[in-house]
This record gives C-alpha cells, sequence and structure tokens, in this order.
C-alpha cells in the first residue's frame, strides 16, 4: 500500500509491503511520486534514492535471499517505509520483520571512509555507500507491538 | 527485468550492453554475462555499455568488480561506458572511480588512449532520481 498526502510545507509517501523481488521497484515507485509532489531537486532525490535503496536492498539480500524459509514462502516479511520532505530535509524509517542484521549498527557508524578503502572488494560496500549519500544513518533493533523489528533512518539536510 | 546483450564488435573486443537496472536483483545475471564474456574470449577488451542503466547499487558494484578482476586475470581488461550520473556518483562516493573509470562512449572503451575516461567534473548525462 502506497499513500501520499501532501499539507503545506509536508509531503509524505508510506509503503507497507511484503518482501519480494518486488520490493525495490515498490520502494522506488514510492520515491518517484514523493519527488515529484514534493518538487526535490534532482541531485538530493538521486543521493537519498542511494542510500534509501541501499537499506532496502540490505533487507532484500539478508531478510530473502539468505533466508530459506521466507524464500520458500513459509515465512513472510514485512517492510514500512515513511518517507516525509518538508523545507529543510527529506526523513525516512523504514521497519521491517526479518531478523537482526548483525553488525548493523556498528558498520552504520563507522566512519564510512576505512569501509571503502579496500578498492577489489566485492561486498560490503552498502551501508558506507549509504551514509556517504545522506546525513544521518541510525539503525535499532527495538520492541514493536507486533514483535521485534529492525529500524532504520535516513536524513538529508535539502541543497535546494 | 535486467537484459544483457554480447557484441563483438571487433577481434579482442567484446561488448556486453545492460538495460535495466543493476541492484541485488539483477547482480547475480550480470556477473554471470561477464563470466560468459571474459570465457569465450579470454585476455579480450570487455566493455560494459551502462547506456541502459538508469540506477546501479553497491551489488551492481560488486559484480563490475568482479567482472574486473575476472577480466584482468584471463590477461584482458574491463572498461564502462555511457554511465549516467547516477552511476558515476555512486562511482565517486565508494572511490571505486579510480579503478573503474567511465569512459564517455562504447567506442571510446573500445580503443586505445583516444576519448579517455569521463572527468568527473565534465560528466554531463542526466541522472535518474531512482
Amino acid at each position: 500500500m502506497t499513500t501520499m498526502h501532501g499539507q503545506s510545507a509536508t509531503h509524505t509517501a508510506e509503503l507497507r509491503c511484503i518482501v519480494d523481488e518486488s520490493y525495490l521497484d515498490q520502494v522506488h515507485e514510492m520515491l518517484d511520486g514523493l519527488w515529484h509532489t514534493a518538487a526535490v531537486a534532482q541531485e538530493d532525490a538521486m543521493r537519498f534514492g542511494i542510500a534509501a535503496l541501499e537499506i532496502a536492498g540490505n533487507l532484500l539480500q539478508h531478510g530473502l535471499f539468505d533466508q530459506p524459509l521466507v524464500q520458500s514462502g513459509d515465512q513472510v516479511v514485512v517492510a514500512e517505509w515513511t518517507v516525509e520532505v518538508d523545507r529543510s530535509a527529506i526523513r525516512a524509517r523504514c521497519r521491517d520483520s526479518s531478523a537482526p542484521i548483525d553488525g548493523a549498527g556498528l558498520l552504520a557508524d563507522r566512519d564510512p571512509v576505512t569501509t571503502l578503502d579496500d578498492l577489489g572488494c566485492e561486498h560490503g560496500r552498502g551501508l558506507a555507500l549509504a551514509r556517504r549519500s545522506v546525513d544521518t544513518v541510525v539503525y535499532r533493533r527495538l520492541a514493536d507491538p507486533a514483535g521485534w523489528v529492525n529500524e532504520w533512518t535516513l536524513e538529508r539536510r535539502r541543497s535546494a | 527485468m535486467t537484459d544483457y546483450t554480447i557484441s563483438h564488435p571487433s577481434p579482442g573486443a567484446a561488448v556486453i550492453a545492460v538495460t535495466g537496472t543493476l541492484n541485488v536483483v539483477s547482480a547475480r545475471g550480470f556477473r554471470e554475462a561477464i563470466g560468459d564474456a571474459v570465457d569465450r574470449a579470454p585476455g579480450q577488451r570487455v566493455v560494459v555499455d551502462l547506456a541502459g542503466v538508469p540506477t546501479i547499487d553497491s551489488s551492481g558494484l560488486g559484480a563490475l568488480i568482479g567482472g574486473l578482476k575476472a577480466a584482468r586475470a584471463a590477461g584482458g581488461d574491463l572498461r564502462i561506458a555511457a554511465a549516467n550520473q547516477q552511476v558515476i556518483t555512486v562511482l565517486e562516493l565508494t572511490n571505486l572511480n579510480r579503478v573503474l573509470q567511465p569512459y564517455p562512449s562504447v567506442a571510446d572503451g573500445l580503443g586505445d588512449a583516444a576519448g579517455g575516461p569521463v572527468a568527473a567534473e565534465s560528466a554531463t548525462a542526466a541522472g535518474s532520481a531512482r
């Protein structure tokens, strides 16, 4: 489900979906609709999109492709996005019901330069790339009325 | 759906034209496409035509790095061409523009010296917000 509502200076998009191979496309579509409605500058939209799609891709890899029970359909992972644009910033909160992500908090807080030093490495750049694309990336594992969830928050100050 | 078309425009060279997003879903197929091109003609120059790629993520980058390593291990090379601003930005943010310098066109990528890599400040291709 995607809903969008704009009031004076704040625009919000929401997405709630089961995580499957269409997940990244759904996040793309949600963001594209919001960028259009809120008239977000291309550079801000591009860089926020880079970070958001890294977080979404991380969930797809670790919450679907690496989980046989989820991939077979015996378990379901649900993701919920809320993205808000106001005059000063773009903010997103993504919660998902997948297993905790080992080391994600550490990686998200680490200086991204150190994570990007090995130019020959084929994996492990996603969170560092996200951190370089926005101003804030925070990961938390928290208790929700429906159970434990992963929560990511992103923020980028608007340049225009 | 991301598609790959492999052609051989000249002896010792292969071009992989990619159409679609390079992400965690398509990365495996992309790796296989590069592997096919390298295996069929070891030692050749492989140019990845990114004109049809609206966005790339870290998984797509990983596939490109894997392809570069495979091409070089076989005595050849891998270059990227016709990247849009989103792809160039992702390369710069990850420092991978040091090892994968984008060429402005496939023809430039196939050449030896003429039409060198795109300078970061001169990249003008329109980037997608996606």
